[in-house]
């Protein structure tokens, strides 16, 4: 059953069977967490749409952040630099592409947000004034902040044509870019 | 005279007939209020048992989810060839199993060319020194999280949830008169160094277990000795010290992937 109140997100009321021994953790940990179990369902099927089904179509792979530190730490920064202006405008693009159909600013902010919530390699931060400003802050050390510099940028300078202005510290980097007028958002939400 | 005694009979037999009626009925009402109240009660206990013996194992949820979320779900399951129904129970099996520990225990995601890549930048003896280092700790950490006691059970549990989970392989084990763990990967020889060297370490230092391995660049497998109960604990369950049900003998038995095959 859908529902739909002015301009608040429709919603349905699916009644699915689930394994109790599921149900039990599930109303546990969201009560950890401070959430409603309803909100937590939510959450991972929402994770399922945005990142998990795609996941295994790209080549994911999870590791703790200790031992990707570590590696990172014995490579040379121009390796990471030079892999991530490789990576960049691919990964990019093949995210928009396969999750929105569209290539657009706007796809690349939310292809960027997805980043930091699901796959965990930064928090982020977007201001949007006049210019768009991206903050990306992690605890994966000097080189990931040379990576994920080149990175981004590489990818706004390719995909979309725009030169952005960025700033590295160990633990972060900032992007600052324009509003260009290319192609709006497509694709469902 | 006669009239009116016919008249008074009339209506005292209407009054009696309507009087019996309305008894009749509350009866009926009484005796069907009974049976609702008993089956009510039928079911209940019927519940309760099953629930003790561990027989009920699903049980119908209402959730309130975005319309979005439900269609792209619905078009994604349909494209696996899964019902919706499993695609929830899936992934919030995942929960239970993996992503609420990852937040604790802090994992990071990336494009596995990407982390080939990495790998092929550094020397084999660091692959090896740093595998052998995580090892150590990295098993005993999820495990202590995730169930509180390291055994052999939980430890073949922790490399079945990495293989589901993490993407970093793929898993095969095979539990006869010893247990051989078959680990499949697409990430070149360097990742077969680093998982040989890992596991070799996790189980010595979890486990006292000294493992015979053999290596190729896309494999590698670890043949050892040690008792598994085969108790398949559920998360929380575990987490609160008590024991599931649901065992199974290892005797002959096979676990791909976290599934029982007979024999």
């Amino acid at each position: 059953m859908a529902t739909k109140k002015g301009n608040r997100t429709e919603h349905e009321n699916p009644t699915f069977r689930l394994d109790i021994s599921i149900l039990d953790a599930i109303r546990r940990d969201s009560a950890d967490e401070g959430l409603s179990a309803n909100n937590l369902a939510n959450r991972q099927l929402e994770r399922y749409t945005e990142w998990d089904r795609l996941e295994s179509k790209f080549g994911f792979m999870t590791l703790r952040d200790r031992m990707f530190r570590d590696m990172l730490a014995r490579v040379s920064p121009d390796d990471l630099a030079a892999l991530g202006r490789e990576q960049g405008p691919i990964e990019a693009t093949e995210y928009m592409l396969l999750r929105w159909k569209a290539i657009s600013l706007p796809n690349f902010v939310r292809f960027v947000k997805n980043y930091a919530k699901f796959a965990t390699q930064f928090e982020l931060q977007h201001h949007v004034g006049e210019e768009h400003e991206l903050v990306l802050v992690h605890s994966l050390g000097e080189n990931w902040s040379v990576y994920l510099e080149a990175f981004m940028l590489a990818a706004l300078e390719r995909v979309f044509g725009i030169e952005a202005g960025s700033e590295r510290t160990d633990e972060s980097v900032v992007l600052t870019f324009p509003d260009v007028g290319v192609p709006a958002s497509q694709g469902a939400e | 005279m006669v009239r009116t005694i016919a008249r008074e009979c009339f209506t005292l037999g209407t009054y009696i007939r309507w009087h019996l009626l309305v008894l009749a009925t509350r009866l009926r009402r009484q005796e069907a209020e009974d049976r609702v109240r008993c089956r009510g009660l039928a079911v209940i206990w019927e519940t309760e048992v099953a629930r003790s013996n561990g027989f009920e194992k699903y049980r119908s949820v209402t959730l309130r989810v975005s319309s979005p979320v439900m269609d792209v779900a619905r078009d994604a399951a349909s494209e696996e060839g899964i019902s919706l129904n499993s695609l929830a129970n899936r992934q919030l099996r995942q929960y239970a199993e993996w992503d609420r520990l990852k937040h604790k225990l802090g994992y990071v995601t990336v494009r596995d060319r990407v982390f080939q890549h990495i790998l092929e930048k550094l020397p084999e003896d660091e692959i090896v020194e740093l595998g052998r280092q995580l090892g150590e700790v990295e098993a005993r950490e999820y495990v202590m999280l995730n169930w509180r006691i390291m055994s052999p059970d939980h430890f073949i549990r922790f490399v079945d949830n990495y293989a589901r989970y993490s993407g970093q392989f793929h898993v095969e084990h095979h539990d006869e008169a010893q247990h051989t763990l078959v680990l499949f990967h697409n990430l070149g020889s360097k990742w077969s160094l680093y998982l040989e060297a890992f596991m070799a370490s996790a189980l010595e230092a979890s486990l006292g277990v000294t493992a015979k391995t053999q290596r190729t660049d896309q494999s590698v497998a670890l043949t050892f000795s040690m008792v598994v109960t085969g108790e398949r604990l559920p998360n929380g369950l575990a987490r609160n010290g008590k024991k599931n049900s649901n065992k199974r003998t290892s005797e002959g038995s096979k676990r791909i992937n976290g599934k029982m095959v007979a024999p």
